[in-house]
């Protein structure tokens, strides 16, 4: 349940800050973001500051990579990992 | 005009000068010949590194390059809080002309150099006699210094100073993966070498000269106003820009490059030295 609400929490960040509210409902937890270039060189700061500031987790250096970064179910793990918690959690 | 840099320390030569404010260090791409030159001046929390590329591409087209470390920054001098307002700055890069004896060079600023270099070309801001230049560029004119401090760029600048060393450069590699490697390192460098003090400083005393775009309206040579997008980091507004076009003088030119963010010269540097070619052409 843990999962799914920081899943949410992501997947509401994205739609609002990166895709104008994704009207055609196209991303889901398997979006490759990084493939389809969702995730572009400033989206990837917004989204870990959002991490950082709004979720809670503190990455470590190691596990800030791109293969971290290739789909929302993988960074929601990458949050839950380090501490993170949904925003209706904290 | 392309160069194949192994390394940021490839790329160029360093040399100081001592100025009224203090010792200032230069980067320099020097020809054989005389040749027209180029002053870079880099953005707050830079150092001349941010031009490893763009300096050595100018120097490869035959142009005499200079890139300064503004004060507080890089090698340079790191006066005290207090002295970090653009008519200090400004002031610096007129000293570091006529020290150098740079005749009519182009200048070419990023953000808070690029504001510096306005407020220099203008006379506005320094109280001086502007020095004589062939053209301006400038990339991602902040509307006003104080503006810069809500946006996330400069917030994701103020956390990474604030980083571990290891940290930085994981976050470096991750945001930037799309960059030049050479570009990527000079950032590094930047993040690991600035001073928090001086960034904030430049930022609040910056903020004394004010709204700074009406200022383009008095720039009287061959200009190029570059903003990155703002839905990517850039630090113009749509309604900034349209102030910006609108006080812009028929001599100059505004240019975006669509993709890109604040730091159009790393981000793009294929499309920010294309513009950058198209400026000289009309200044040669």
């Amino acid at each position: 349940m843990a999962d799914d609400q920081i899943v949410s929490d992501l997947l509401v960040f994205i739609r609002t800050q990166f895709l104008d509210g994704d009207p055609a409902g196209e991303l889901t937890d398997q979006t490759p973001l990084l493939a389809w270039g969702v995730l572009d060189s400033f989206k990837t700061a917004r989204l870990v500051g959002f991490i950082h500031d709004e979720l809670g987790s503190q990455i470590p250096p190691d596990q800030l990579n791109a293969s971290n970064f290739q789909d929302v179910r993988s960074i929601a793990e990458l949050v839950r990992s380090n501490g993170g918690q949904a925003k209706a959690a904290q | 005009m392309t160069q194949d840099l192994g390394s940021v320390a490839d790329s160029g030569t360093s040399h100081y000068v001592d100025l009224p404010a203090g010792r200032f260090h230069y980067r320099r791409w020097a020809p054989e010949v005389p040749a027209p030159s180029a002053v870079l001046v880099h953005g707050n929390g830079g150092t001349w590194a941010t031009w490893a590329r763009v300096g050595a591409a100018l120097g490869a087209a035959g142009m005499d390059v200079l890139a300064v470390d503004l004060r507080g920054s890089g090698a340079s001098v790191r006066p005290p809080a207090g002295s970090y307002g653009l008519r200090e700055v400004a002031g610096d890069l007129d000293d570091f002309l006529r020290a150098l004896r740079v005749h009519a060079p182009l200048l070419i600023g990023h953000c808070w150099g690029g504001a510096a270099a306005l407020a220099l070309a203008t006379g506005a801001v320094a109280d001086r006699v502007p020095p004589v230049l062939s053209g301006l560029v400038l990339e991602e004119l902040p509307p006003d210094m104080a503006a810069t401090a809500t946006q996330p760029v400069v917030r994701d600048f103020l956390r990474m100073m604030r980083s571990s060393p290891e940290y930085v450069a994981k976050w470096v590699d991750l945001v930037c993966r799309d960059w030049h490697p050479v570009d990527r390192e000079s950032l590094l460098e930047e993040l690991r070498g600035a001073d928090v003090q001086v960034y904030l400083s430049a930022i609040d005393e910056g903020a004394a000269a004010g709204p700074l775009l009406p200022l383009l309206a008095r720039v009287k040579v061959p200009a190029l106003v570059l903003r990155g997008d703002p839905r990517r980091g850039g630090m113009l507004s749509d309604a900034d820009w349209q102030l910006a076009r609108e006080c812009l003088p028929g001599h100059c030119v505004a240019g975006e490059l669509p993709g890109s963010g604040h730091e159009l010269h790393r981000g793009d540097f294929a499309g920010f030295m294309r513009l950058v070619r198209e400026l000289l052409a009309t200044v040669a």
